[in-house]
């Protein structure tokens, strides 16, 4: 359906956007914010006087006696860490910020933050240039790319790993992208990790990745390739065994795919779930 | 600069592109962001931390749309003079920009934003539930028939073609 999204896009290009006007978004939020306070005072001090009145007139013995409340203890609110939210192929998971959404690319180049997770746009034959400030993790179930190599053997939660080491390059318009990448070949699965702010960020980015028991995540079939380039279901098989995922095979006719190919997989791939969970895999007739 | 400031810088245009693809007017679609994302604003402590920021802010930028074509008034306005009307523009038929904007004009209101918030902000099925308030499922059948729709447009069927 990219023929949707080109369309889409190029009407949506025809409205010429400005700048967002900050000023007037916190200057709004703040005159909303003062209207539910002024709003939750009034109810505040109805309900209150309601409370208050209601006892002392039906007791109070001398109504020019002071009402008094305890005071309430000041709160502190603790800081809130930057919630994250787990990716895996099978059990090797990945833990990256709840706010990275998936695919956000072009191309197959990140645009903004985002984990990369069987990327549709990688496939176009187009090139497209990474922003500054943006962090991206890729998962796959082969080696990432040609150009990837182990420089050292480590080791995960116990699990035998390879850690490529983290180097830079210069890209478009001056913007230096570091990458680096981390390889568990027993669980068939490579992270790899840009990032067009620092190297330090890729390295952290890495070290986020963790070997997890009781769940598993549903892994990828785009590179499990097949007759002619279509992944094919008796492949796939294996890998959710080796995942502890049970498979539901769904059996659809699909004119154009050769038979056994799968079309899809629902939880979608790099989902986190419990040990045993069944997946529905769809395969063409 | 703060979190919220990066995200509306970045995300700005795409927001309001987006409402004017739902139907609003470019001045409308502005104002309909900046409302939801005011919103947004002050709750940020609950979207920032949200599994999905996108999908949040979808959500609360579908509710407004929604809000916003509730209170709008469709029936006779009282009129000393009848207005003159010019009528729409026939030439703008061969415009691309026009004919996607009707051909979603055509869409129920339900599939025009499944449409929007699928192949426009790229959220996925799940994502799309969450926003609408709905089964993943009736996500689906809602896209199904609008892709459906669309691609029997003749017009659109003429843009897609190359050329």
């Amino acid at each position: 359906m990219t023929d949707l999204t080109d369309l889409l896009e190029r009407t949506a290009a025809q409205t010429p956007v400005g700048e967002p006007p900050l000023d007037a978004l916190y200057a709004g939020a703040t005159r909303r914010r003062r209207r539910r306070t002024v709003g939750l005072t009034a109810l505040t001090a109805v309900a209150v006087g309601a409370a208050i009145a209601g006892p002392t007139l039906l007791t109070s013995t001398t109504p020019n006696a002071p009402v008094t409340s305890p005071t309430p203890a000041p709160t502190t609110a603790a800081p809130v860490p930057p919630a994250m939210r787990l990716v895996a192929f099978g059990h090797a998971a990945i833990a990256v910020p709840a706010a990275w959404p998936t695919n956000k690319s072009r191309c197959g180049t990140p645009q903004e933050d985002t984990v990369q997770i069987d990327d549709p746009t990688a496939a176009q034959l187009c090139q497209s240039h990474r922003p500054k400030g943006v962090e991206s993790v890729q998962l796959t179930g082969a080696p990432p790319s040609l150009d990837y190599h182990a420089d050292e053997a480590i080791v995960i939660d116990g699990v035998p790993a390879q850690r490529q080491r983290t180097s830079c390059r210069d890209g478009w318009q001056g913007t230096r992208v570091c990458s680096g990448a981390v390889g568990i070949p027993s669980l068939k699965v490579w992270f790899y990790a840009e990032s067009s702010t620092s190297a330090a960020e890729v390295d952290r980015i890495l070290d986020r990745i963790q070997i997890l028991k009781d769940r598993s995540g549903v892994p990828s079939y785009s590179s499990l390739g097949g007759p002619p380039f279509n992944p094919i279901a008796k492949n796939y098989g294996p890998l959710l065994l080796a995942a502890e995922l049970k498979a539901l095979y769904k059996w659809v006719t699909a004119p154009g795919y050769p038979s056994g190919t799968i079309l899809g997989v629902s939880p979608a791939v790099g989902t986190l779930l419990p040990v045993g969970t069944t997946v529905t895999v769809t395969i063409a007739r | 600069m703060d979190e919220f400031t990066e995200y509306v810088t970045a995300r700005w245009p795409t927001l309001v592109r987006s409402a004017v693809l739902l139907g609003c007017t470019p001045p409308e679609a502005e104002d309909l962001v900046q409302s939801a994302l005011e919103r947004c604003l002050l709750k940020w402590n609950r979207v920032r931390v949200a599994e999905d920021r996108d999908a949040y802010v979808h959500r609360v930028l579908v509710n407004c749309f929604r809000s916003s074509r509730r209170r709008r008034w469709h029936g006779e306005l009282p009129s000393a003079s009848i207005p003159e009307s010019p009528g729409s523009d026939q030439t703008a038929g061969v415009d691309d920009t026009d004919a996607v904007m009707r051909a979603l004009d055509r869409l129920p209101g339900d599939q025009r934003t499944a449409v929007v918030l699928r192949y426009y902000a790229h959220l996925s099925e799940q994502q799309m539930a969450s926003v609408l308030g709905v089964a993943a499922g009736t996500v689906k059948s809602r896209l199904s028939r609008a892709v459906k729709a669309l691609a029997q447009d003749p017009h659109l069927a003429e843009l897609r073609e190359p050329r």
